[in-house]
């Protein structure tokens, strides 16, 4: 969780040629055909074994049909997906969402038949589900990588136990901008506020397309409790985004790295991970803020829906990703904590590490979420104010 | 826009059997697929968003929905929707028209095939990805914006993407065909014959056009305006690839209730709103087209005295 505690004996090292490390840019990534190449795994015992990846042996075994994953964008690593697919003869189709209130409300929609295996949501969307009956109870049996992950990450307040979901990575919230366009450098969301309005910004801003991001800036930038549910609270969120953000703001994109990329917008809200890929692109350029005074931290999680028609598909691929080497290549793709024990250690030498592997310091300023009768107004905001964008 | 498709009418026969069981068919398609969902849609609108599972509460009916997507909130995108599709409307008509007056009358029989299959290939591609390809094309660091910027046409990088012009710009493209293909099939049934009789009996080019060219094609314009502006009107894949925040359309907010908002009776009423403000636009052009048409007869009318 922390840089500056490393856990110690781990039984994982994650070796990065610096060569290629330095050139490791997630468009590049992609394109570099020879996996092993850029990640040799050497560790003295462990779980090597369970990894089927590269080698295309071992592991899973046949298991066959189709496997449908609805999750984030850019979140899973390819190269992983396809190991998976010759190892298992698993057939995988991703599917793309960006906010968990479209996902629930896609698979509520579908009523059963949604056809998704896996879906990721944020932690504090679990209950959610779980009431409405979208997920299943998790065979811990399947799941024997479980062990792998820190026990931190387990045992969340939405999920006590584990019963529906295991951690996927976590990450949290800031700014990314473009140095040659931001007048000056942005420090905290006050800045990102009343940047926003400056000549050559205002225009190319963009804002996440996730309900309480988007009240969160105002909250945290005055250090407002993020899960208040005060209608007050509420309004006057609503009156500054209206005032302050709405005027300036180019799209509502919760993945701005692609525009941000093709010089579409100077400033974004961003999840850490995506920020990442924009500095992996251009360090120079391009400039990373953490949220502050206050943001948030979010936890992503592997869980298996009630309608899963493969569910042996589904666990073997959550099993697979659990496992200390694919997860490594999954944290070098994705650019998030795995939450892992030694996951740290094990990528000494990421690049941009310091958006994955965040300090107890700016851990402590990081808030967890929360799903309450706020919510429909939180969406409601949303509306309104991609509304008031457009005319 | 089933004038075009109609046979000319010959001796009056008595509708048979066989012709109502060979629309059964797409009788009950439209009934099943068309028909009781808009009926569901209608019905929803009524309703309220249940607080526990389920997609709508239909237990206390009222217009309160309605009341919601006329506010002010709602109201400016709903212009700004009917605004964008009638100019892309217009555009779209002035753009195809010359092409398929071209293909229909200049082109030699023989290559129009081609010309029309050119014209129809790129359309093989998904929309989609047709879109997103327009993000590349117009990208502010992309070659269009940068050899404008050389040129020292534009100042600065190309700031198109994520604006209202971009979506004008997407749905012209995207919407091209279904306005030059009608066009050119009434354009194409105009006998050149008649054009060479109204040049022999001296009729100027623009007179043969005007009196002899258009009026027939008058119903392929219909036709064009109705394939265009209604699709439009429900915009919902262009904006959301090339509109950003500012060029938000209705459809955009339709998708958002139900499937962000999860809110679906405000989405059903948005989308019923759409529907009736759709009708209500083609029932206003059509009232003063067929005024004007009245208007122009009575002007032009020749008095036959007996």
């Amino acid at each position: 969780m922390s840089r500056t505690t490393p856990p110690s004996g781990d039984g994982l090292r994650i070796l990065l040629d610096r060569a290629s490390a330095s050139r490791l840019t997630r468009r590049r990534f992609l394109g570099l055909a020879g996996a092993g190449a850029l990640l040799a795994a050497c560790g003295d015992g462990g779980n090597t074994a369970d990894s089927p990846l590269g080698s295309g042996s071992g592991g899973a075994t046949d298991i066959g049909g189709k496997l449908n994953i609805y999750t984030w964008a850019t979140y899973t690593d390819p190269e992983v997906v396809s190991a998976f697919s010759t190892s298992s003869g698993v057939q995988v189709a991703l599917d793309i969402y960006d906010s968990n209130e479209a996902a629930i409300a896609k698979l509520e929609l579908a009523a059963g038949s949604s056809g998704y295996d896996i879906v990721v949501p944020t932690g504090v969307f679990i209950p959610q589900m779980v009431s409405k009956g979208l997920l299943q109870k998790l065979d811990k049996s399947k799941l024997p990588n479980l062990a792998n992950v820190d026990p931190v990450y387990l045992d969340q307040p939405w999920d006590p136990g584990n019963e529906y979901s295991v951690c996927k990575d976590w990450g949290t919230t800031g700014i990314v901008y473009d140095r040659q366009i931001v007048p000056e450098p942005v420090t905290n969301w006050a800045d990102y506020l009343r940047l926003a309005a400056a000549p050559k910004v205002s225009g190319m801003v963009t804002a996440l397309a996730v309900p309480g991001d988007l009240t969160g800036i105002v909250f945290w930038r005055d250090d407002i409790d993020w899960t208040t549910t005060d209608p007050a609270d509420l309004d006057r969120a609503e009156q500054i985004l209206l005032a302050e953000l709405v005027p300036h703001l180019k799209a509502f994109d919760s993945f701005p790295s692609t525009g941000m990329l093709e010089g579409s917008y100077a400033m974004s809200q961003v999840f850490s991970g995506d920020a990442r890929v924009v500095l992996l692109e251009d360090p120079e350029r391009y400039a990373w803020q953490l949220g502050a005074p206050k943001t948030e931290l979010w936890m992503d999680n592997w869980t298996v829906t009630a309608d899963a028609a493969n569910t042996e598909a589904a666990y073997a691929f959550i099993n697979e990703v659990l496992s200390p080497e694919v997860s490594a290549r999954e944290v070098n793709f994705h650019g998030y904590n795995t939450g892992l024990t030694g996951i740290e250690d094990a990528l000494p030498d990421i690049e941009q590490g310091e958006l994955v592997f965040f300090t107890d310091e700016e851990v402590a300023t990081m808030v967890p979420g929360a799903v309450n009768e706020a919510q429909d107004r939180l969406v409601e905001i949303l509306n309104n104010l991609r509304a008031a964008a457009g005319g | 826009m089933t004038s075009l498709a109609l046979p000319a009418p010959g001796p009056r026969a008595r509708p048979r059997r066989s012709g109502a069981l060979t629309a059964l068919p797409s009788g009950v398609w439209y009934l099943a697929f068309f028909l009781l969902p808009l009926a569901a849609i209608v019905l929803y609108s009524f309703g309220a968003k249940p607080v526990g599972p389920g997609v709508v509460d239909l237990s206390a009916p009222s217009t309160a929905n309605y009341s919601a997507v006329l506010s002010e909130t709602f109201t400016s995108t709903f212009r700004q929707t009917v605004q964008t599709s009638a100019l892309s409307t217009v555009l779209l008509l002035v753009v195809a028209f010359p092409v398929a007056y071209y293909a229909a009358t200049r082109v030699p029989p023989r290559w129009r095939p081609l010309l029309l299959g050119l014209i129809i290939v790129p359309f093989w591609t998904s929309f989609l990805l047709r879109t997103f390809a327009w993000r590349i094309i117009l990208s502010p660091l992309g070659p269009i914006s940068e050899g404008l910027d050389g040129l020292g046409i534009i100042n600065g990088p190309l700031a198109v993407l994520d604006t209202r012009a971009a979506v004008q710009l997407g749905l012209l493209y995207n919407y091209l065909p279904l306005m030059i293909f009608p066009l050119f099939v009434a354009l194409d049934r105009v006998d050149p014959s008649l054009r060479e009789a109204a040049k022999d009996l001296g009729a100027g080019r623009i007179r043969t056009f005007l009196t002899v060219t258009a009026p027939p094609a008058l119903p392929g314009v219909v036709a064009g305006v109705l394939l265009v502006f209604i699709p439009l009107m429900g915009e919902y894949v262009t904006p959301t690839v090339l509109g950003g925040a500012k060029g938000l359309m209705v459809g955009n907010l339709v998708a958002s209730q139900f499937l962000e908002a999860q809110n679906v009776p405000l989405g059903s009423a948005m989308a019923v709103v759409l529907v009736g403000l759709t009708l209500a636009v083609i029932g206003v052009v059509a009232g003063v087209c067929l005024l004007a048409r009245t208007l122009v007869r009575r002007a032009r009318a020749v008095e036959l005295v007996s």
